[in-house]
């Protein structure tokens, strides 16, 4: 049962696999090129390696900010499909509980997130090695990809319930947007000192496989607290 | 002669408030193994509601609910993936279902005509009405609930759901929950029914009582100045010149025989089939 | 089967069907020891309940008029009706006390319909009375 209901909304949302893949992996074949002819200046000096490069053009902007993007998109449309609530009547009345449909929902899309950072920075990380450029990262690829799963589902969770709440899909997106755009401001104005942003930012906490612990934790906790509220509202008004 | 009967749906004082709107209060019913159940009502009289409240869909905030086996639901919308070809939500529901009758459900395509490969979305309403109710069918409940059961169907789809209904009636221990703004089309199967106004159940009981005890009586006394008591059961009055209306839903027997005995110069008792029984129930509420 | 009814009369629908297979029976369309149709049968046929079908069966049993043999078919009784004399007598009354009650508000002259019943009478026994089988309604 679980299996045919998760079959089918991976059916449904493929497309916002194939999407953000495929711009992701035209930026990380592009890394080299970019690198080399792009930022000569750069690339001859010995301050500003590859690696540092590779941070800011891999890691920075195309996952992390694209992808607080994406994940608002993933999640305004967490009800997919189902988004009339006719459909969802339909899919109740088969004896499916609420918290099956929506356990579906997050499980594939949390998936999704993360199939799509793993294909993509695998993919990198070959076009970066195989590349003639020395490439030395003195911070460790996995604990960042871990910690970038792990906050862009807590945003995913995040808009995703305040779709719910807000029943409106351009909402739920709007109202996400706005959270990352205040935690910028606070991040500005407290001069680096708050803000989750700046463990995306600060390369330094993974140097030497370090791996922020206790944010991913406040992270994990937090999201747990969105799942049942999610679930909760989604029982009581759908 | 006394059948011990099992009790397939039991609803005990049933309230839902949304809001703070009440849209259903003290609603105790009873639907029995094997019977054909009615919810009749006007459009928001809470129908379909309490449906979705014995389906589990709604959440109730007063009473209780009993259900004896498996539900079936039928939404009044018919929604369906409209992207989907039949066989595609075939294989859904077929994943998703604990139970799955694949013969009947084959059986059933047969024969309401629908090709596997039509997209859902294309076909008319009746033919995506009818494979709404097979594909829940084949789910093998025991309990079947469908909300406008003849809405928009044409006059063939209406034949074709009747027999397949009655089919699902045939073994004796299914049961069968009809909710429907109109009684005509179904009065030939419903056994009981139960009248929704406002949220509030205002009659429960079979379809023969309710033909029995229901009854207009015309009469012209020779009298104008005439007083028709308010006696119990008679519910309505209505003067028309020197004619008056009586109706009754109760005691019809002594309150005819009572009202004969008035001088008059017409006397006519006019019976009523269940339709017209319904429309008086409704009126009735408009009277008190 | 012959049975037709109307799921919007004011005659409840185990009733008519009652009536029609008496009715049937009465002239000739189904003779002792005919099959009818099963319950399932006639509930298909005119798309009616088959609760009320079954109620119908099981009233036309009781009174002797159908039997059922179990795993071959239900069939109209060939042998004589079980019903008592004093039934008998009461259903006759009754139908009497209607024929009367009509009189009354048709006020009928009731010479008059003491002749009317005489050569209506005469019509029926010439026919076969109660051993008859086609009988003019």
């Amino acid at each position: 049962m679980m299996l045919t209901l998760l079959k089918k909304e991976l059916k449904e949302r493929r497309w916002y696999f194939v999407i953000p893949s495929g711009f992701l992996l035209v930026a990380a074949l592009s890394l080299p090129y970019m690198y080399r002819n792009l930022f000569p200046i750069l690339y001859l000096s010995n301050n500003f390696t590859f690696a540092d490069f590779v941070w800011g053009s891999w890691w920075g902007q195309p996952v992390w900010q694209m992808g607080y993007v994406f994940v608002f998109f993933l999640g305004s449309n967490i009800l997919g499909k189902e988004r009339e609530s006719g459909i969802l009547e339909f899919l109740l009345s088969r004896n499916i509980s609420k918290g099956k449909v929506l356990a579906s929902k997050i499980i594939v899309d949390l998936s999704i997130i993360a199939a799509v950072i793993v294909l993509t920075t695998i993919v990198m990380l070959i076009s970066v090695n195989y590349s003639s450029i020395e490439y030395n990262n003195n911070y460790s690829n996995l604990n960042v990809a871990i910690f970038l799963w792990i906050a862009l589902c807590g945003a995913y969770l995040f808009c995703g319930l305040l779709t719910l709440l807000t029943r409106a899909r351009w909402k739920g997106f709007t109202l996400g947007l706005l959270w990352v755009v205040i935690d910028l401001i606070i991040y500005t104005y407290s001069q680096g000192t708050f803000s989750l942003t700046r463990y995306m930012i600060d390369s330094s906490i993974y140097m030497n496989n370090g791996f922020p612990l206790i944010p991913a934790i406040v992270v994990v906790v937090a999201g747990g607290g969105i799942i049942k509220l999610t679930y909760d509202i989604f029982s009581k008004y759908y | 002669m006394l059948k011990a009967r099992n009790v397939a749906v039991a609803l005990e004082e049933i309230g839902i408030q949304k809001k703070g709107r009440t849209i259903l209060k003290d609603i105790s019913l009873e639907v029995y193994e094997g019977e054909v159940f009615a919810l009749l009502g006007l459009e928001g009289s809470g129908k379909t509601n309490l449906l979705k409240a014995i389906m589990g869909l709604n959440q109730i905030t007063e009473g209780i609910k009993a259900v004896s086996s498996q539900l079936g639901y039928v939404s009044e919308t018919r929604a369906l993936y409209d992207r989907m070809t039949v066989s595609e939500i075939e294989a859904l529901c077929k994943g998703l279902s604990r139970e799955w009758n694949q013969s009947l459900f084959s059986e059933l395509l047969n024969k309401i005509m629908i090709d596997g490969k039509s997209i859902v979305g294309s076909l008319s309403k009746s033919k995506k009405s009818l494979l709404y109710i097979t594909l829940t069918l084949a789910t093998n409940p025991r309990i079947l609930l469908i909300d406008e059961p003849m809405e928009g169907l044409d006059d063939l789809t209406k034949e074709t759901l009747m027999s397949l209904l009655l089919s699902f009636m045939e073994d004796g221990k299914n049961s069968l929950i009809l909710a429907s703004r109109t009684i005509v089309e179904i009065a030939g199967i419903i056994d009981r029914f139960g009248v929704l106004n406002k949220g509030k159940l205002i009659y429960n009981g079979s379809v023969d009582d309710a033909i029995a005890n229901y009854c207009r009586v015309r009469i012209v006394p020779k009298k104008l100045d005439v007083e028709i008591p308010n006696l119990n059961g008679i519910y309505g009055l209505e003067r028309d010149g020197r004619s008056i209306l009586v109706r009754i839903n109760q005691d019809k027997e002594e309150i005819i025989d009572y009202l004969r005995k008035i001088p008059h110069d017409f006397f006519d008792v006019i019976p009523l089939g269940i339709n017209d029984v319904y429309k008086e129930m409704l009126r009735e509420e408009m009277y008190l | 089967m012959f049975v037709h009814v109307d799921a919007n009369s004011h005659v409840p629908i185990y009733h008519q069907i009652i009536q029609q297979i008496k009715s049937a029976a009465a002239t000739g369309l189904l003779a002792p020891g005919d099959k009818l149709l099963s319950v399932r049968e006639l509930s298909r046929q005119i798309g009616i309940n088959p609760n009320t079908i079954a109620r119908a069966y099981q009233e036309l049993e009781r009174d002797g008029i159908i039997e059922t043999i179990r795993g071959v078919g239900t069939f109209l009784s060939s042998t004589p009706i079980r019903i008592s004399n004093e039934d008998k007598k009461e259903r006759v009354k009754k139908i009497l006390k209607e024929l009367f009650t009509e009189a009354y508000h048709l006020q009928y002259d009731e010479d008059e319909l003491y002749r009317v019943f005489q050569e209506e009478f005469d019509k029926w026994k010439s026919h076969g009375g109660s051993e008859g089988k086609d009988v003019e309604s």
